[in-house]
């Protein structure tokens, strides 16, 4: 047919207009900043020991007749997996110290088993004979076997860099690999002698980790920034670790920009390896009242480390049926932001090309075309696994904050550690035979163990996981920019929107989260860690304009959403603060920190720290947690970012330097990559460090990574 | 649609996406001269049997259409149950029934994409080539209404199409 008849309306993309957008595109990812790069901000070299030879829990010897065990289930840890011989689940449920043995199939009837461990686990992973676990403080390598007394007894444990959290096997079976969150380091472990083989420093928070099926090199996903680490040569006693780009979401990214992104816990491999998805939050994905961003999954291409999904252009092609004109909301992906909020753990379904995200925000599992480019955008079908929830305070009561997901050996059914209720939920997941409908069931659900804590505080848990109350935000739970109580090294834009029901003062990632007509890029904030930090009565605030921590609350409600509060009682909004500041002050676990003597150069720099010349600690209180908790002129002022309207406000608190050492970037505004950046630039903005030499300066920053 | 109105609109896209619309003997996609309708139904073959082919071609020409075999989706959600694939060469074609407000092209890796709205019809239908390394992710819209009752538009279909280097043949989502 021809253009000119009348039929039929063509639309095509022009050469032309592509060669346009391809300049600037390429010009603003070269500046893109994701934040976290590998090695910044890193801390000494962490030292492995081995602890070989611990003595078994149990005195019941394993038993040499069976015939050789199983593989393992999975080759990557996660908060709860399958027993090779499918007759038990082992949960970590790090809240009560433990691994849970839960009998299969599930039966309330019959209790789970609990097996005290030296600290809080985080991941668990079963391999033929051993069950591995990661406890996070003391940082370990737990190796236990089944036993049919205690559950499980343990063989073997392996000291590792504070925070172990992630856990993967090589495919011989030979190595496991544990990352190491707070310390930010990869280690590897031979599992024959459990023996630590080495330790490399990578960038902030490592979280999830997966062992190529070569076995040659492992992907890191970090809880900061969208860039994965691959560590090359994992048999070797020099591994590499290197960056590799990952934008995130990019089909909601503004027009030639790469995204951040956080919450990246967790990874899945393909099942023929070329693929590895990675579930994350993607800081200012733009959508329908997109505030915050939306959650993700990205595609990793292995052959190539190159992302699978197509980059998003501002002016693409689209065309209207009614003719009308350009508009933003047909230019980007339809429908619910995502899927799912917060994600916290993933799983591939082989037998159906699928991938299993576990929600943690709205207690559901989405499950995913793992085909697709997008796999967000083709979405087979969620489950809901929440349930019981309290009409005042909507959070669930029964299986809340979804953390981690096993599945059975035919693929047909996936059991989910709820991390907020501490139960486990069983699924029958949707067969996807064509022609057979499926109707999901809701879940059957056995109760682990009881509140580890008082009643306020578990109620102030379950709220700072949950993002669908509308009183509390938009859309986005607490933990969804405070992770664990700590940060996502972001820096947020505080910026004034007007919608139909009003002009309000919000948060949003990108400048265009923000409404057009009324666009302004907004004030940097960073965000700020709270675990550990907020004993004080008060104030609160990056101006100190709270008076105290439940009115900073009431007022990230208002912040941490798109446009104006619904309409509330007053009491809903004290009950909702009051039982969050419980759960900040007396549920969240702070970073591992040790006691111990400082090196010549840490003593060195506290006495830097605390001389007249420097005066850090007239205002960086060492009694109150290194802060004096009041606001002061930063003068000169920092250097205004271009992509944020400079403040007329000159005063800022003075910020808690607890943990600082782990909290990179640094400022209000992030504009510090590094505490060295920090020192470096400082002259006699704040306190006197302009005469320090480089010796002084560089021993400041070695013991403020000590505090 | 008036010949007046699709003129205009042809103009509102060539706005957007110089150069102007390619008519017939212009290099680049063309629309289909005949209707999805006119092409025999046949039983829906694989994308891989065979493969489309490495050359790059133009695009096909309207009067090839009829002998374009129907190909399957790797996968299809319920939402596009209805969608047909035609495929020519390297060129796919795809089209679904009811009503479509507007496509727009989310992301890609090449400019050849093309789509249209039969105004009598309103069906959406989108020409894009299947090549190696090539990626594509087309969303149609159709009519929906918010809360209050106001128009408001609503996602139909999200269509995906790439090939991955190396690999046997492409892949092609619609959900």
């Amino acid at each position: 047919m021809s253009a000119g008849d009348g039929r039929r309306v063509l639309a095509r993309a022009g050469r032309r207009a592509l060669v346009r957008l391809a300049l600037p595109i390429s010009l603003a990812a070269a500046g893109c900043s994701q934040g976290g790069s590998a090695g910044e901000d890193a801390g000494p070299p962490a030292s492995a020991t081995a602890s070989t030879g611990v003595p078994a829990a149990s005195a019941s010897p394993p038993d040499p007749g069976p015939p050789p065990a199983p593989g393992p289930t999975a080759r990557e840890g996660s908060a709860v997996a399958r027993a090779p011989s499918s007759d038990a689940l082992y949960v970590a449920d790090e809240d009560h110290r433990a691994i849970h043995v839960v009998p299969l199939p599930l039966d309330p009837a019959r209790p789970a088993r609990a097996v005290a461990l030296p600290g809080p686990p985080a991941q668990v992973l079963a391999l033929g004979d051993r069950v591995l676990v990661t406890v996070r403080d003391p940082g370990l390598l737990v190796v236990l076997r089944p036993d049919p007394a205690a559950g499980l007894a343990e063989v073997a444990r392996v000291a590792l860099p504070p925070d172990a959290w992630g856990l993967a096997v090589t495919p011989d079976g030979g190595t496991a690999l544990v990352t190491s969150a707070w310390a930010h380091k990869v280690s590897a472990v031979d599992l024959a002698t459990a023996a630590p083989r080495w330790s490399i420093d990578v960038a902030r928070e490592p979280r999830g980790v997966v062992v190529r099926a070569d076995g040659a090199a492992a992907y890191v996903t970090h809880l900061v920034g969208a860039a994965l680490t691959r560590v090359d040569g994992l048999a070797e006693a020099a591994p590499s670790a290197r960056r590799v780009e990952l934008p995130a979401c990019p089909l909601r990214a503004p027009s030639g920009r790469a995204l951040g992104a956080s919450l990246g816990y967790a990874a899945a491999l393909s099942d023929d390896g070329g693929r590895l998805y990675v579930a994350r939050h993607a800081l200012g994905a733009m959508g329908k009242d997109a505030w915050f961003g939306a959650a993700t999954v990205d595609v990793l291409l292995t052959a190539g480390d190159a992302p699978l999904a197509p980059k998003h252009f501002g002016n693409m092609l689209f065309l209207r049926a009614d003719r009308g004109a350009e508009s933003e909301e047909i230019k980007l992906p339809g429908g619910p932001l995502a899927p799912f909020t917060q994600p916290r753990a993933i799983v591939y379904r082989k037998r159906t090309s699928t991938v299993l995200v576990a929600g943690e925000g709205d207690d559901l599992i989405a499950e995913l075309d793992a085909l697709s480019a997008d796999p967000t955008l083709a979405v087979v079908r969620t489950y809901k696994v929440g349930a019981g929830y309290n009409p005042a305070l909507p959070v669930a009561s029964s299986c809340g904050a979804p953390a981690g997901i096993a599945l059975s050996e035919d693929e047909a059914t996936a059991w989910v550690f709820c991390r907020a209720t501490y139960d486990v939920a069983e699924l029958a997941l949707d067969p996807m035979r064509e022609g057979a409908p499926f109707t999901p069931e809701p879940p059957r659900t056995v109760r682990l163990g009881d509140e580890p804590i008082d009643a306020v505080v578990a109620t102030g848990r379950r709220l700072f996981y949950n993002a669908t109350d509308r009183i509390m935000s938009g859309g986005l739970g607490c933990a969804g920019c405070h992770p664990e109580g700590r940060d996502d090294g972001y820096v947020w834009h505080e910026a004034k929107i007007n919608t139909a029901e009003g002009t309000a003062v919000n948060f949003v990632g990108v400048p265009e989260n923000a409404p057009d007509e009324d666009r302004t890029k907004g004030y940097p904030r960073r965000t700020p860690m709270l675990a550990g930090r907020v004993g004080a009565s008060g104030p609160y605030g990056w101006h100190a304009e709270s008076p105290d921590l439940e009115d900073r609350i009431r007022n990230g409600f208002t912040l941490h959403r798109w446009g104006v509060m619904p309409k509330h009682e007053q009491v809903q909004l004290a009950a909702r603060a009051g039982h969050v500041a419980a759960f900040l002050r007396r549920g969240l676990t702070p970073p591992p920190s040790r006691s111990r003597e400082l090196t010549p150069e840490e003593a060195r720099g506290r006495e830097v720290f605390r001389s007249e010349e420097a005066r850090c600690s007239r205002c960086h209180v060492p009694e109150t947690g290194y802060t004096d908790r009041m606001a002061y002129p930063l003068l000169p002022k920092l250097a205004v970012r271009s992509d944020f309207d400079d403040e007329e406000k000159k005063e800022f608190k003075t910020p808690s330097l607890l943990f600082v050492g782990g909290t990179a970037p640094h400022f209000h505004d992030g504009s510090a990559g590094s505490l060295e950046e920090l020192v470096e630039r400082n002259g006699d903005r704040m306190g006197r460090t302009s005469h320090l030499t480089r010796e002084e300066r560089a021993a400041l920053v070695a013991f403020l990574r000590t505090l | 649609m008036s010949g007046r109105a699709l003129i205009s609109l042809t103009l509102f896209v060539s706005l957007l996406a110089a150069p102007a619309l390619a008519g017939p003997g212009e290099s680049g996609p063309v629309a289909p001269d005949a209707g999805v309708a006119a092409i025999a139904p046949e039983e829906e073959r694989a994308l891989d049997a065979p493969a489309p082919p490495a050359e790059r071609t133009a695009a096909p020409k309207p009067a090839e259409w009829p002998s374009a075999p129907r190909v399957r989706p790797t996968r299809r959600g319920p939402a596009a149950a209805g969608c047909r694939g035609y495929l020519l060469r390297e060129w796919l074609r795809v089209r679904c029934p009811g009503e479509t407000f507007a496509i727009s092209l989310l992301g890609s890796t090449d400019q050849s994409v093309a789509f249209w709205i039969d105004p009598a019809t309103k069906e959406g239908e989108v020409l894009l080539p299947l090549r190696q390394g090539e990626r594509h992710v087309v969303q149609l819209w159709k009519a929906g209404k918010d809360a209050a009752g106001n128009f408001m538009p609503e996602p139909k279909v999200v269509l995906q199409a790439y090939w991955i280097e190396g690999a046997a043949a492409p892949t092609v989502t619609i959900f």
